[in-house]
C-alpha cells in the first residue's frame, strides 16, 4: 500500500506524544501541543489527528483505570510505533535536507 | 483538590453520539478533566461556552472525517489493479469527487472562461429567476381564498363605456343580495380611501385602516375568525353612531391590545367613541381588494339615505354557487338589474352591470405589465443560454485534441466523458450560486422599485421551484453544447484530430456555422428587447412630458381625520378647516393654504350625475367628478381660472350654493355660450355656475374629465368629508408638517396629521408603473445588448484564431490588411444582420403586447426600429472590429511555421 502523506499536525501529534512518553493521553497531548505551538487546540481536531495516525498504524494506545476527577472515565494512554518512528524520521531527515542552508536567509527575511 | 464538576449535559450526549462507542469513554473523560480545570481558572460559565465550543467543534468536524475516509478507502479500492469491477455508490462518489478536483482545477486555469460563463450564468438565472418570482407571486399563485375561482367582482357601467367599472348604488347591492340566486354570498364594503379611524391614548395618536363592510363579508372570503364572530345582520342594520362595533385583524390586536385574550366584548375607543370588538381575523386572512386593513366596522345598509339608486359609492365582491357558471350568474343580474331599469326613469337605460372574476380584476392592468417583463426575462435567459451554448461549444472544440490525447493513452470513453461532464458541472454550480445571490438581490431591488400599486406585491418571495428551473435551463444549455462536441470527438478517428488539431483549420465548419446561427439568434433576441424597451422610453419620456395642469412644486400635502363623534356638525367642520388654514397662512414662507377632496392626479374619484338645462328648454344629464374644496385650493397647485370667480368667504351655508367647472365640463354642457350664470343639479341641489377653471389631470396618463368643484363651506353638511390639506410654499419647506402639527395642536390636541407628502411624490407615484417596466426593460435591453457584444466579439476572436494559418498565407500571398479585415467583418455583418432582420420581424409581432402600457408612441414606431438596427449594427462592427486588426497582425511567417 502506498503511504499516505504525513499531515503538518499529525506530525506534530506525534513529536508531542514522543516527548511526553508515559504521561501522553489526550489532555497532556493537547497541553503540549497548545505550549509548544502557542495555538489553540480544540479537543475534536486532537481526536481526529490521534485516530487517523492510530489507523495508519502510527500510533498505539491502551486504555488506563478511570479516574474520579475525570467523571470516573478511562484515560486512553498513547504510544508511537516502530513504523511511525520511522515515518518521522524520514520527514525529519526530509525537512532538515530542506532546511539546510536557508536559516541565515530566512533569518535576514524574518528580521 | 478539584472537585467533580458536571459537564453541560447537552453537549456531552452531542459528543457521545458522534463518537464510536470504544472512543467515547476516554474522549468524554479528556474533555471533563479540561473542563473542570478551565472552570477552575476562568469560572463556570466560561467553561460551559468552551465545552460548548468544543462540542461544535466535534460537530463540524467529525462527521466529515467519518465520510472521507470511507471515501479515501473507496477511492484507493477503485485505483488499484483488480480492484471491485462494480462500483459501489460511495465508490462511485469518490470518482466523482475526484472528477471535481480535476474540474476545479482546470476551471481555475481558465479563469477568463469561466468569469464570463459565470457572469452569463448569474445574469441569466438571475433576472430571470427575480421577475419570475414577482411574476409568481402576483399573477400565477391563485387568490388567498378558498375556492378562489368562485370569487367575481360586480361592477356598474353605461353601455357606451363597458369597461368603466364604477362603483355600486346601495341599494341596488341589496336587490342583488336578495334576489340572485346565483351568489353563495355578495358582500359590501366601503373602500373610499377617506374611510379610517385615529386611535388616541395609546402611546401617541395615530391612523388606523378602516374598512366598513355589510354583512357576509368575511363569509364571501371564507374567513373565519380566530377569536369571536364576524358581522351579522343585526350589526348591518344598526345606525353606525349608535352601536359602534369593530373586528380587530391579527396585526391590530396585537400590536394594540397585546393580544388580549379577553378583548372580545371589550371595548376599544376610535375616533373617540368605544368600539365594541367583536372578533379578531386570523393572521392569513388578507383582503386583496381593499389592501391593508387594520381594522373593519359594519357598514349602515338599511335601504334609503346614502343607499339610493344614484350613490355609487361600494365596492362588491361575490362568491358564487359551487355548480354556477359566471354566465348563469351574469343573466340572473341581468334579470334583476332590468327590473331596477325599469323602476327607474329612462336615463338609466344605457346602463349595465357587470361581473368579473375577481382574479383578473385585482391582477388586472398590472397582469399585462408583469407578462411581458416575463417575456423580456424569458429573453434574457435565452440570451444567456446562447451565449453559455457559444462559450461551451468553443471550449469544447478547442480541447478536441487534449481529449483525443487521453482517449490514446488508454483513458475510457465514459470516464472521459464523465469528466468532461462533472467539469460543465461545476462551472454551472458556480454560475448557479452566483445566480442565486443575484436572484436573491434581484427580487429585492425588484420590490424596492416595484409601485405600490403592484397588486399583491406583499405576497412575493423567492421561490426556490423557479430558481431550479432556471438554473436547469441554463445548465442544461451548458451540458449539452459542451458535452456534445466533446463526445463527437470521441467518436470520430483519434489520428485524425491529433494531425489536425495542431493546424487548428478543422475547428469545423460544422460549428463555425452552429456558432454563427447562435450569433444570429442572440442578435435577434437583443433586437426584439431593445427595440421593447425602446417604446417604452419613448412612452416614459412623452408621460414626463405631459401637461397635467397643476404646479406640484413647494406644494406639501397632508390629511387630518375629523371624528365624527365630535365634529358632528358642518358648522364645526367648515370652522375647523378655515381656522386651521388661516393659522398655516401664518407660518412664514406659505404663500397659499387650502384643501379638496381627492388630489388631482391620483384617480377617479366620486363620479356622480349632474344635470343642466338645453337652449331649448330641455334638460341633460351626464357623469361628472364631483370635487369638494376649502381655501385656496386653486391657487396652491396653480390651477389656472378661466373665466367667472373663485370661491370666496362670503359663500356660506346660508348663502345661494355656487359651483364652479373645469373646462371639460363647460364646454360639454355649455359648449355654445357662457356657463356663468347656468344652473346645474347635483344630488337634488341647485347649483350655480360662477366661474370656470382650467382642466386638471385625474392620471398621469393627462386624462381630462368633466369636473365640478363645490366649496366645502357650502357642501360641508352632505358628509364629513374627508379633506386633504395643501400648502404651497415660497421654497422647499421639509419642516412644513411639524409646523402644521403644532398649529393644529393649538386648535384640537387630539387630531392626527396624518400621510404628510409632498405633491411631488404623490404624483410621482402614478407614474411609478410606468417606471418600473421601464426600468426593468432597460435593465433586461442592457443586459441583452452586453451578451450579444459578448457573442460577436468571442465568435470572430475564435474564428481568427482558428483561421491564422489562412490568414497568414492569404497574406503572404498578397492579400492587403483592409482585404483581411473585410474578410473577418463581412462574416460578422452577415450573422448580424440575419440576426437584426429575424428581429425586427419578431419585434413587430410582438410589440402589440404593448399596446396597454404605453402612451404617445406607436408601437411600430419606425425611428425605434431603425434606431435599433442601427445601433446593433455598430455595436457588433465595433466588436468584430478588434478580432478583425488582430487578424491583420498576423506575422505570414509564423503563421505558415505553425502550418
Amino acid at each position: 500500500m502506498a503511504r499516505t502523506a504525513l499531515g503538518e499536525f499529525e506530525h506534530l501529534i506525534l513529536l508531542a506524544v514522543l516527548r511526553l512518553g508515559d504521561e501522553a493521553y489526550g489532555v497532556t497531548i493537547i497541553d503540549e501541543l497548545e505550549n509548544r505551538t502557542g495555538r489553540e487546540i480544540s479537543q475534536a481536531a486532537t481526536y481526529i489527528g490521534l485516530k487517523r495516525l492510530r489507523d495508519k498504524g502510527l500510533l498505539t494506545s491502551h486504555l488506563a483505570d478511570p479516574s474520579p476527577e475525570r467523571g470516573e472515565r478511562a484515560r486512553r494512554y498513547f504510544e508511537v510505533t516502530k513504523f511511525g518512528l520511522e515515518r518521522l524520521r524520514d520527514s525529519a531527515n526530509a525537512l532538515f535536507s530542506m532546511w539546510e542552508g536557508l536559516d541565515p536567509e530566512l533569518r535576514k527575511h524574518g528580521g | 483538590m478539584t472537585t467533580q464538576l458536571k459537564t453541560p449535559a447537552v453537549a456531552t450526549r452531542l459528543i457521545a453520539r458522534l463518537l464510536p462507542p470504544r472512543e467515547r469513554e476516554d474522549t468524554l473523560g479528556d474533555l471533563a478533566e479540561r473542563f473542570c480545570r478551565h472552570a477552575n481558572r476562568r469560572g463556570r460559565t466560561m467553561a460551559r461556552l468552551w465545552y460548548w465550543k468544543q462540542a461544535v467543534v466535534f460537530l463540524l468536524r467529525v462527521p466529515g472525517e467519518r465520510i472521507g475516509q470511507r471515501l479515501r478507502t473507496a477511492a484507493r479500492e477503485i485505483m488499484t489493479p483488480g480492484g471491485p469491477r462494480r462500483i459501489g455508490p460511495i465508490a462511485a462518489l469518490a470518482l466523482v469527487l475526484q472528477d471535481v478536483r480535476y474540474a476545479v482545477r482546470s476551471v481555475r486555469k481558465n479563469m477568463a472562461f469561466t468569469s464570463i460563463a459565470v457572469i452569463t450564468l448569474a445574469l441569466g438565472v438571475g433576472a430571470t429567476t427575480a421577475v419570475f418570482s414577482v411574476l409568481h407571486g402576483v399573477v400565477l399563485t391563485p387568490l388567498p381564498y378558498h375556492e378562489p375561482d368562485q370569487l367575481v367582482r360586480m361592477y356598474w357601467s353605461t353601455v357606451e363605456n363597458p369597461d368603466q367599472r364604477q362603483f355600486m348604488p346601495g341599494l341596488d347591492f341589496l336587490d342583488f343580495r336578495e334576489q340572485v340566486d346565483a351568489f353563495a354570498g355578495l358582500a359590501a364594503m366601503y373602500t373610499y380611501s377617506e374611510i379610517g379611524l385615529d386611535v388616541t391614548g395609546l402611546g401617541g395618536a395615530r391612523r388606523l385602516r378602516a374598512l366598513p363592510v355589510s354583512a357576509g363579508y368575511f363569509e364571501v372570503y371564507r374567513a373565519t375568525p380566530l377569536l369571536g364572530r364576524t358581522f351579522g345582520s343585526e350589526e348591518e342594520d344598526t345606525p353606525r353612531r349608535n352601536a359602534p362595533f369593530a373586528i380587530l385583524s391579527h396585526r391590530t390586536w396585537t400590536t394594540l391590545t397585546d393580544s388580549d385574550p379577553d378583548i372580545i366584548g371589550a371595548t376599544l375607543t376610535f375616533d373617540g367613541e368605544a368600539h365594541a370588538v367583536l372578533g379578531v381575523m386570523r393572521p392569513s386572512f388578507h383582503d386583496v381588494v381593499a389592501g391593508d386593513i387594520d381594522v373593519w366596522v359594519p357598514a349602515g345598509m338599511q335601504r334609503g339615505g346614502r343607499n339610493s339608486r344614484g350613490n355609487h359609492y361600494l365596492t362588491i365582491v361575490g362568491r358564487l354557487k359551487p355548480d354556477v357558471s359566471l354566465a348563469q350568474a351574469q343573466a340572473e343580474v341581468d334579470a334583476v338589474q332590468a327590473a331596477i331599469l325599469e323602476e327607474l326613469s329612462g336615463d338609466w337605460e344605457n346602463t349595465r352591470v357587470t361581473l368579473y372574476p375577481l382574479f383578473d380584476d385585482v391582477v388586472g392592468p398590472t397582469g399585462t405589465m408583469l407578462f411581458v417583463l416575463m417575456g423580456a426575462a424569458g429573453l434574457v435567459l435565452l440570451i444567456a443560454c446562447v451565449n453559455v451554448a457559444n462559450l461551451f461549444l468553443a471550449r469544447s472544440i478547442a480541447r478536441q485534441k487534449e481529449i483525443a490525447v487521453r482517449a490514446a493513452l488508454g483513458a475510457g470513453r465514459l470516464r472521459l466523458a464523465g469528466q468532461l461532464l462533472v467539469e460543465s458541472l461545476v462551472i454551472a454550480a458556480i454560475g448557479g450560486a452566483a445566480g442565486l445571490a443575484a436572484t436573491v438581490v434581484g427580487v429585492r431591488v425588484l420590490l424596492a422599485v416595484s409601485p405600490e400599486s403592484l397588486a399583491r406585491a406583499e405576497e412575493v418571495s423567492f421561490d426556490p421551484t423557479l430558481l431550479g428551473f432556471t438554473a436547469a435551463m441554463t445548465i442544461l444549455t451548458g451540458l449539452v453544447f459542451g458535452l456534445a462536441p466533446a463526445w463527437q470527438s470521441l467518436k470520430v478517428d483519434l489520428n485524425h484530430i491529433l494531425r489536425d488539431a495542431g493546424r487548428g483549420s478543422t475547428a469545423g465548419l460544422h460549428g463555425k456555422h452552429l456558432r454563427g446561427a447562435l450569433v444570429s439568434g442572440q442578435m435577434a433576441l437583443a433586437v426584439v428587447l431593445l427595440v421593447g424597451a425602446g417604446i417604452l422610453i419613448k412612452s416614459f419620456v412623452a408621460l414626463q412630458q405631459l401637461e397635467l395642469g397643476v404646479d406640484p412644486e413647494n406644494v406639501a400635502t397632508f390629511e387630518v381625520n375629523l371624528p365624527s363623534a365630535r365634529y358632528s356638525d358642518a358648522e364645526q367642520r367648515i370652522r375647523f378647516h378655515q381656522s386651521f388654514q388661516d393659522r398655516i397662512r401664518t407660518i412664514s414662507g406659505v404663500l397659499a393654504a387650502g384643501a379638496v377632496s381627492k388630489l388631482p392626479v391620483s384617480g377617479e374619484y366620486h363620479i356622480w350625475g349632474y344635470q343642466w338645462n338645453t337652449p331649448d328648454g330641455m334638460s341633460d344629464w351626464e357623469s361628472i367628478q364631483v370635487r369638494v374644496v376649502e381655501g385656496e385650493y386653486f391657487d396652491v397647485l396653480g390651477i389656472r381660472a378661466i373665466e367667472g370667480r373663485g370661491f370666496e368667504s362670503r359663500d356660506r351655508l346660508d348663502t345661494p350654493p355656487i359651483a364652479l367647472l373645469n373646462r371639460a365640463a363647460a364646454e360639454f354642457s355649455f359648449a355654445d355660450r357662457s356657463a356663468i350664470g347656468e344652473r346645474i343639479s347635483i344630488n337634488g341641489t341647485p347649483w350655480t355656475v360662477v366661474g370656470v377653471v382650467e382642466d386638471v389631470a385625474h392620471d398621469h396618463r393627462g386624462s381630462f374629465a368633466r369636473k365640478v368643484y363645490l366649496p366645502h363651506s357650502q357642501y360641508g353638511n352632505n358628509r364629513n368629508w374627508a379633506l386633504t390639506q395643501v400648502v404651497r410654499t415660497e421654497s422647499p419647506r421639509p419642516d412644513l408638517w411639524d409646523l402644521a402639527r403644532v398649529e393644529l395642536a393649538a386648535i384640537d390636541p387630539d387630531l392626527v396629521l396624518h400621510n404628510p407628502e409632498p405633491m411631488t411624490t404623490v404624483m410621482a407615484r402614478e407614474i411609478a408603473r410606468d417606471r418600473f417596466a421601464l426600468t426593468l426593460m432597460g435593465v433586461f435591453a442592457a443586459v441583452a445588448l452586453a451578451l450579444a457584444a459578448i457573442g460577436v466579439y468571442g465568435v470572430l476572436s475564435y474564428l481568427v484564431s482558428q483561421r491564422t494559418s489562412e490568414i497568414g498565407i492569404r497574406m503572404a500571398l498578397g492579400a492587403r490588411a483592409s482585404q483581411v479585415r473585410a474578410i473577418v467583418l463581412g462574416q460578422a455583418a452577415l450573422w448580424t444582420g440575419i440576426g437584426i432582420a429575424v428581429g425586427l420581424a419578431g419585434a413587430f409581432g410582438l410589440s402589440r403586447l404593448l399596446n396597454t402600457m404605453v402612451f404617445g408612441v406607436s408601437v411600430t414606431d419606425p425611428v425605434i426600429f431603425g434606431s435599433v438596427a442601427v445601433g446593433l449594427g455598430v455595436i457588433a462592427i465595433v466588436a468584430g472590429y478588434v478580432p478583425a486588426r488582430r487578424a491583420t497582425r498576423v506575422d505570414p511567417m509564423h503563421a505558415l511555421r505553425n502550418e
